[in-house]
């Protein structure tokens, strides 16, 4: 069994408040969190990790509460921060090798895992090259090999794509299910394709609470006949655009425009209802209160 | 013999067999190895990974001292020389462990360290105890050099001293708490050198190391020691709360 609560989680910095009475339980499989700057996603990570400490509330892992669990409780976690911290005088062994001694790694495997972390990540010609030398891309990726050096059981990754480039995102987020199999993975990202492709559950945040969460379809449901497609002159589709929240706006060869409409209610006439997708969602679960005109 | 015959009476269902052996080995894959590394081992651990800056300036700081209080034996100098360089010597030894706890909060580093089984707070102890042995060393070595050449006793030349080397760490920490970043490093090793200059202050006049001043050192001593645990409980609720492990 591996579960972890939240049970009430706050985090206040001075008056501002990050992350609400958070109540979730996370079990085995991948968990994708989605939100604006500001929504609480990295505060609510810090939470998870350890870093920070709730205001109030608790989190527990299997029962206990992970303060209390300390070193037990880190033992089984892998971290990617946001900013990944890293000695830029390091070799890419070395911060790795430093990293599995922190993380406890067992030396006698210690070696053997990080050659394999390498291999994995694309960078095992790296493994002699100083960190400050490498670009944005590898340090992320070097990152990605140092949350996984103890094979943990909770891997809680923080815009982990950021920085990729396309071919590295779509290796990454095919490494990401593969691990996801067996433990717990959480990963936030602003990339809402990412999510939509690897997360067996979605939690959208907003203002620091999760205003919605379920797996993909369930998701898709909350906004069922709300996303709006409708074709238009560019002159009109500007001021559409500047009224609605528009999700999709392309141009056609017969000089129109094919916006695609997030609302409540029928934009415009002659606008049809059509599937939503996650971007909709994500759009609707952010918005700012009611989702008609924008005035 | 008769064991023999037992053994070969015994029908072994070979499929049972091979599926008894997967499980026992999925078994043992799923099982964690759990490793709590010594102290040993974490000291040896962490000690290969100081900056060798650090390591080795505090390292030439305790020679240079020897050097010169061994110098000074040599020409026969007198208390205020002895007094002047250990108690420079003394403001100035903690910039080294400083630095190299300032390292990991001026690249990001706190943030993962604090994630990990050996956390930032404890990767802190040991650093701690590692510079602060190489510290005591070096306050021994001029405590002994001085009371053994100057009229100065064991007790009296360890106040002076001490307070000192307690107030530049507080200071440092102050530093260290209200700054962050690479520039942090720059002021840190500039708030050592107004410690080392403050130092020298009491040389303006001998009667300061005088019996009848050495109530308002037991005075500054004990002011010393509660600013610095003021500092060091600061700086661990700080750690606690986590704001001050994270880069953004």
């Amino acid at each position: 069994m591996l579960e972890l609560k939240l049970d009430r989680v706050s985090r206040h910095y001075k008056q501002k408040i990050a992350v609400d009475r958070l109540e979730f339980t996370f079990g085995k499989g991948i968990y994708g969190l989605l939100g604006a700057n500001g929504a609480g996603k990295t505060t609510l990570l810090r939470m998870m990790v350890g870093v920070l400490k709730p205001t109030s509330g608790e989190i527990l892992c299997d029962g206990q509460e992970i303060g209390k669990m300390a070193g037990e409780y880190r033992r089984k976690l892998g971290y990617l921060p946001q900013d990944l911290g890293y000695y830029p005088n390091f070799t890419v062994w070395r911060y790795l090798e430093y990293l599995a001694e922190l993380k406890a790694v067992p030396p006698e495997l210690a070696v053997e895992r990080i050659e394999k972390l390498l291999q994995f990540t694309g960078l095992a010609k790296s493994g002699k090259e100083k960190i400050k030398t490498l670009s944005g891309g590898m340090i992320r990726r070097m990152g990605i090999a140092q949350s996984l050096l103890n094979d943990p059981e909770i891997l809680i990754l923080d815009e982990p794509t950021s920085g990729l480039d396309p071919r590295e995102r779509i290796r990454f987020r095919n490494m990401i299910s593969a691990l996801g199999r067996d433990r717990m993975v959480l990963l936030s990202s602003h990339i809402v394709s990412d999510i939509e492709y690897i997360a067996d559950e979605i939690l959208i945040m907003k203002g620091g609470k999760i205003t919605e969460s379920g797996n993909l379809q369930k998701i898709l449901k909350t906004v069922e006949g709300n996303v709006w497609e409708c074709v238009k002159e560019p002159e009109q589709a500007e001021l559409l655009n500047q009224q609605f929240t528009v999700s999709n706006l392309k141009n056609t060869e017969d000089g129109k425009v094919v916006l695609r409409i997030v609302s409540d209610t029928q934009p415009v006439e002659g606008a049809v209802r059509i599937p939503p997708n996650l971007e909709d969602v994500y759009l609707y679960g952010t918005r700012e209160k009611s989702f008609g005109p924008r005035v | 013999m008769k064991e023999k015959i037992i053994l070969e009476e015994i029908q072994i269902d070979r499929q049972r067999k091979q599926q008894i052996l997967r499980n026992i080995g999925k078994a043992v894959e799923e099982k964690r190895y759990v490793y709590c590394p010594s102290l040993w081992e974490i000291f040896r651990g962490q000690l290969k990974y100081i900056s060798r800056f650090c390591l080795g300036g505090q390292l030439l700081c305790l020679f240079l001292t020897v050097v010169l209080l061994g110098y000074f034996q040599w020409v026969e100098e007198g208390m205020l020389t002895y007094l002047g360089t250990a108690s420079v010597a003394a403001s100035g030894m903690g910039i080294f462990l400083m630095i190299e706890l300032s390292r990991s909060s001026a690249i990001g580093m706190m943030e993962l360290e604090q994630s990990c089984y050996l956390n930032f707070k404890q990767v802190w102890c040991v650093k701690m105890i590692l510079f602060g042995f190489l510290d005591i060393l070096l306050l021994t070595v001029m405590v002994a050099v001085i009371a053994g050449n100057t009229s100065c006793g064991m007790f009296r030349a360890l106040v002076y001293l001490l307070v000192p080397f307690l107030l530049s760490n507080a200071v440092q920490l102050l530093v260290f708490t209200m700054l962050r970043g690479r520039k942090g490093e720059y002021l840190q090793a500039g708030a050592a050198a107004v410690c080392g200059a403050a130092s020298l202050i009491p040389l303006s006049s001998p009667r300061w190391y005088t019996l009848t001043y050495f109530g308002l050192w037991i005075v500054a001593l004990a002011a010393a020691i509660l600013w610095l645990i003021r500092e060091i409980s600061l700086i661990y609720r700080r750690l606690e709360e986590g704001e001050i492990l994270c880069w953004n």
